[in-house]
């Protein structure tokens, strides 16, 4: 499910209000063999924990997620299994389960759908005769029909599971390409730019001795440097974009003179921003990898952490932004450390995941997920620490090349 | 002998540069930043691209055949020199309107840029790819099957000298149907002569410090014929080391001074005997300052005759005089 506050709170209310409605109607008006008011209360109970604030608040948070999965599981598999037993079967809980099961394999992943529906099924029952030993149990015709139309309608539930999980992916795939195409699309007007620049210049070649001269000088060589700037942006762009078919490269790769390069050709936007970058070399090693996609890797570090700096309102003194080289325990190190606006720590874990961005309004978050692509196929690994308003320590540990 | 090892190309002229491409204001930059003695066709359709070009196949052959025909007529016994100077005076300016290069873009709405030069298979200028793509691939496989010569992407950094450079490159080589018309006219030691990289460099050097826009290198009498921008035709004499003591002995039979005479033995001046010969009467040789084309242990001099105007196809045909008429860069829709 695809979590907002608004939803969960809708979700609290619909089990608040529905649970003591289906309890009345089954009890009073369209009688059932066997309703539990106690039960029903406190499943209405367990939906409005859903609507208190604290849970609402935050949505990421691993307690939010395992109590909501929790809920999900003792309101759906688990409640409705018990009721079908204890109203040994008919026709009100037979379609009741059968839509359980869809909706819990729609609101939540297949894997986790099937062990929860599993799982609520096996406690209810053991439930069940342990409870209500004197209750009869179903047999016969009736329960290999109730057990043919249960597989069907969880069968469909894993075949349409499986189908959007499909969909999910291509949408990924088409959001990925039209990045790509737009990205392309913006080379020509680019290239028109810079030309405009280079008549400028042109024409100051023309006419030297024109008083302003110079200055139209100055601007066509900005354009220039905005040009430049725009195409190492879209180099970056297309190159995240490609994480779902990178190619797999082993150039032997130096870090250091790796680093030395991305850092010598970063278009930084100002000699500030510049002049704050440190690179410390410990050590030097040698590392299988494509050298443009690890290139692509140090330049989104490189990139966040100046966006990071510039949302904390830095004053870049030098070594606000620090790149280590070095060797761990026969492993290589590559740490890229800011002292900018860092995160929280329950978005840590989730930054390199496609589309997720820390910040909604600039980044579109594939960033770091192409960053953890290039080098796990590098036989690497990527973490992050950090801290809120204190910065962030990207360390990247790869196996050095033998020989 | 290759004739490719001949960086000096045989002939050389300046023809047009088509640029194609659907973006109307990447068009109107280039022509503003393009050389301007370049002769620029700006086409937004593909269409009218390859219709153009395809129009012009005809004027190509028709043109390499005339040349052909020169050098047929000079195994007959006609000289080439007066040939040459014909042929420029009754071509006018029109082979200075051959398309020389093609600059397509790569991805156009209408029609890939592959598309538009694999239509093309007969014209026979050079073609350059230009693109927005990162997909080098591409490319690499197109220049490969021979489609292009040169792929330059959009967003590569300088592009307008890349561009430039790349251009000027390809304008400056013979076309190989060329070559092969003009070496036949070359001695085997003709030849050896010109593959010397020095010689090929001094002559590159003269050329541009000339102002020469055409020309054509010969092998009897040995030189280049070379033609600048307002249409006025140098002879550039050349005569190998061993040669010299015969002009000498040539000058002194037709009544030239003692001096005169050991200044060509000596290499200091040369005589163009050979020119007046072939121009007949009325033009005069005259001694001229000689120079040696390649360093101290030189075995080739050349010395510069100016051939009268009556000769030359003059400002009227010249290429100066296409531009001004032609030379409005404006889009062809």
């Amino acid at each position: 499910m695809h979590p907002s506050p608004w939803r969960l709170r809708l979700l609290g209310l619909a089990l608040f209000v529905g649970h003591p409605l289906f309890g009345w109607i089954w009890s009073s008006w369209l009688v059932q063999p066997y309703e539990t008011l106690w039960l029903r209360g406190l499943m209405s109970v367990l939906g409005l924990v859903l609507m208190l604030p604290p849970v609402v608040r935050d949505l990421s948070s691993r307690a939010t997620r395992a109590l909501v999965t929790v809920i999900t599981w003792v309101e759906l598999p688990l409640f409705f299994s018990w009721m079908y037993l204890c109203n040994a079967g008919g026709t009100v809980w037979l379609a009741s389960v059968c839509a359980v099961i869809l909706i819990y394999h729609h609101l939540t992943d297949w894997r986790i759908a099937t062990a929860g529906t599993l799982s609520g099924a096996l406690v209810a029952w053991g439930l069940f005769r342990w409870l209500m030993p004197e209750h009869p149990i179903l047999i016969g015709s009736e329960n290999a029909v109730d057990a043919v139309v249960i597989s069907f309608s969880w069968a469909c539930a894993l075949l349409l599971g499986l189908s959007s999980a499909n969909l999910r992916r291509q949408q990924l795939a088409h959001t990925l390409t039209t990045m790509a195409i737009m990205a392309h699309e913006l080379r020509t007007p680019l290239s028109t730019a810079a030309l405009i620049g280079d008549a400028l210049q042109l024409e100051v070649q023309r006419h030297p001795d024109h008083p302003r001269a110079p200055q139209l000088d100055k601007l066509a060589g900005r354009l220039h440097a905005l040009v430049r700037n725009m195409h190492h942006q879209i180099d970056t762009q297309i190159a995240n974009a490609k994480l779902l078919q990178l190619p797999r490269h082993s150039d032997a790769v130096s870090a250091v003179t790796l680093i030395n390069d991305v850092v010598a050709a970063y278009p930084f936007p100002s000699s500030r921003q510049r002049d704050c970058v440190k690179v410390l070399i410990h050590h030097d090693f040698v590392f299988r990898s494509s050298i443009t996609q690890f290139s692509q890797v140090l330049d989104n570090l490189i990139k966040n952490a100046l966006h990071s700096l510039t949302a904390a309102d830095s004053r870049y003194p030098l070594g606000a932004l620090r790149i280590e080289v070095g060797l761990l325990k026969e492993r290589g190190r590559i740490v890229v450390a800011d002292d900018g606006m860092g995160m929280d720590a329950a978005l840590q874990s989730k930054i390199f995941k496609p589309f997720f961005s820390s910040d909604r309004g600039t980044g579109h978050g594939l960033g770091l997920a192409f960053c953890q692509q290039v080098v796990q196929s590098a036989g690497g690994s990527i973490q992050v620490k950090s801290e809120y308003a204190v910065g962030a320590i990207f360390t990247i540990e790869l196996p050095v090349a033998g020989g | 002998m290759n004739p490719t090892t001949l960086s000096f190309p045989l002939y050389r002229r300046p023809g047009g540069v088509v640029f194609l491409d659907d973006d109307r204001d990447y068009l109107e930059m280039l022509a503003e930043v393009m050389p301007p003695d370049w002769y620029l066709r700006l086409l937004l359709r593909p269409v009218a691209c390859i219709e153009l070009l395809q129009q012009e196949t005809p004027d190509w052959e028709a043109d390499t055949w005339a040349q052909q025909e020169i050098v047929n007529r000079w195994r007959q016994g006609a000289a080439l020199i007066p040939q040459i100077l014909q042929y420029w005076r009754e071509d006018g300016t029109t082979r200075f309107a051959l398309t020389e290069v093609c600059v397509v873009d790569y991805s156009m709405p209408a029609m890939s840029g592959l598309r538009v030069l694999s239509a093309l298979t007969a014209w026979p200028g050079s073609r350059i790819l230009l693109t927005g793509r990162a997909d080098e691939q591409l490319a690499v496989s197109a220049f490969n099957r021979g489609l292009i010569h040169q792929f330059i992407p959009k967003q590569s950094p300088e592009i307008r000298l890349r561009l430039t450079a790349a251009i000027r490159d390809l304008r400056h080589l013979s076309h190989a149907r060329h070559q092969q018309t003009w070496l036949a006219t070359l001695t085997r030691a003709q030849q050896a002569l010109l593959c010397d990289p020095a010689i090929a460099q001094a002559l590159e050097h003269l050329a541009r410090q000339q102002g020469w826009i055409e020309h054509v290198v010969i092998g009897a009498p040995f030189g280049v014929l070379a033609l600048d921008p307002k249409g006025s035709v140098r002879w550039l004499q050349l005569e190998p080391a061993e040669n010299l003591q015969e002009l000498a002995e040539m000058a002194q039979s037709q009544g030239w001074n003692d001096a005169t005479v050991r200044d060509i033995s000596a290499g200091n001046r040369l005589l163009d005997l050979e020119l007046q010969l072939t121009l007949g009467s009325p033009y005069q040789a005259q001694p001229r300052q000689a120079f040696a084309m390649a360093g101290d242990s030189t075995c080739l001099y050349g010395a510069l005759f100016a051939v009268p105007d009556g000769f030359s196809p003059g400002l009227m045909r010249s290429h100066e005089r296409f531009l001004a008429i032609h030379g409005e860069r404006s889009l062809e829709d």
